[in-house]
């Protein structure tokens, strides 16, 4: 089954996880937590989801103001060990205090990773990393050379992305994957591309796509056709039986008959319900992908961990999505009205690939 | 329905590797008799936007002898699905 078809098969599982994913919003037991210490960046792609900028406005938030919240506001209500930090930006390696502030948090018992657009990556500064208790990092790599450099905009950006992998791939206890945001250029170049991580030892890769919203909505080379985006799905799914690279599509919306065949799970939107963000300038949210103000309160003056616990109801009851296109939708019982981060300031629904299926 | 039922309902309908699972596994001091097991949660395995893998093990915490039973019995329907 594809597209808008599920299977009777299909449907049962659905229903069945659909209850447990209702016991995991019951529970929000919090297990990724986002700190964005930076809106700086060392590049400016064209189809960035945050604010970033090489000159900012927002100052970077200082490592003690997010460690004072960790230690007085989440540690005592959590098993440290269950939750992984991951620093976002920006660009987290523009920060020299990165090392510290994985250090502090390795002390505490949290785990923590990174994503980084590997431009900064070095071997020694991947070294230093994870001497300060690295356990995870995502590179991204946008296809081939031309599509890549199309997107990042810096002539540097894909052979220094490349060596990054080389370097993290001497590390066989960290876990990475690569990301790749495919555009209409590297539909036809998959396969290829494919090949070309496999022999350079990837084993782990993660495919996103760009929804039609913001600036990437006049992008003709950003956005696949709705043909495409079916063809980067059978991509995915086949690949995934071959069996030779561990490879997934982001967690972005439901995918109607694709679910459980393109991802290692059925889609859930977990912003709110077990990842929380803090943001630069403090703010408290869900997923840092979540670029509409459904910000919950502010560490400069809530408690987070009164704010995990009594607030976030939008990301957790979701009837307030429950109109509109959604409103007769069969697949509202699995989808819940897609991810937080496709919701508008109005919380209309910018985008739906279930709907733009065949 | 408890949620070890439908997650055992949900194996046997074909997705096991869709959903939670439980796996068997050792301490890191290799004492394989040790009542440790690798809990895999579907949270631990969504790859968020912006986000990055879990760290392999980073979910394992030892259980209790009950818990520990109740996840072999759920192991067990799991692999007899499986292998259907």
């Amino acid at each position: 089954m594809s597209g808008r078809r599920l299977g009777l098969r299909k449907r049962l599982a659905l229903k069945l996880f659909s209850q447990l994913y209702d016991d995991t919003v019951a529970r929000h037991r919090l297990s990724t937590l986002f700190w964005e210490c930076t809106l700086r960046c060392n590049l400016a792609c064209r189809h960035c989801g945050s604010d970033c900028r090489a000159d900012v406005a927002e100052q970077d938030m200082p490592l003690d103001d997010f460690l004072r919240v960790l230690d007085e506001q989440i540690t005592p209500h959590v098993t440290p060990q269950e939750v992984l930090v991951i620093f976002s930006g920006g660009e987290v390696l523009v920060r020299d205090d990165l090392e510290r502030a994985g250090e502090e948090v390795t002390r505490r018992g949290y785990m923590w990773g990174m994503v980084t657009n590997g431009l900064a990556l070095t071997r020694e500064r991947l070294a230093s990393l994870v001497a300060a208790g690295l356990r995870s990092i995502s590179v991204s790599i946008d296809g081939f050379e031309p599509s890549h450099t199309y997107i990042r905009r810096n002539p540097h950006s894909y052979a220094r992305a490349m060596e990054a992998v080389d370097h993290i791939l001497e590390y066989p206890d960290l876990a990475y994957d690569v990301i790749t945001c495919v555009t209409p250029s590297m539909v036809d170049r998959l396969e290829e591309f494919k090949q070309l991580l496999i022999d350079r030892g990837v084993r782990h890769w993660r495919i996103f796509t760009i929804f039609p919203a913001g600036r990437a909505a006049a992008d003709s080379g950003l956005l696949l056709s709705e043909e495409e985006f079916v063809r980067v799905l059978e991509f995915i799914r086949r690949t995934r039986r071959e069996g030779k690279i561990d490879l997934c599509y982001a967690c972005e919306g439901f995918l109607g008959g694709y679910e459980a065949e393109v991802r290692d799970h059925f889609y859930m939107c977990a912003a709110g319900v077990s990842v929380a963000s803090i943001r630069v300038n403090g703010d408290i949210s869900g997923c840092t992908s979540v670029r509409a103000n459904y910000t919950q309160g502010n560490i400069y003056h809530d408690d987070f961990w009164d704010v995990w616990q009594n607030r976030f109801l939008p990301f957790r009851n979701r009837e307030w999505a429950h109109t509109g296109e959604c409103a007769d939708c069969k697949a509202w019982q699995f989808c819940r009205g897609g991810g937080m981060h496709l919701r508008d300031n109005d919380g209309h629904l910018m985008h739906c690939h279930y709907r733009s299926f065949p | 329905m408890k949620n070890r039922l439908k997650i055992a309902a949900i194996a046997l309908l074909g997705f096991s590797t869709a959903c939670c699972a439980t796996r068997k596994g050792v301490k890191q001091d290799g004492d394989a008799s040790s009542p440790v097991i690798e809990r895999d949660t579907v949270e631990a395995r969504i790859r968020l936007m912006y986000g990055v893998p879990m760290p392999d093990g980073s979910t394992s915490r030892v259980l209790s002898d009950e818990e520990a039973q109740t996840d072999r019995r759920a192991t067990v329907a799991t692999d007899n699905a499986e292998t259907k």
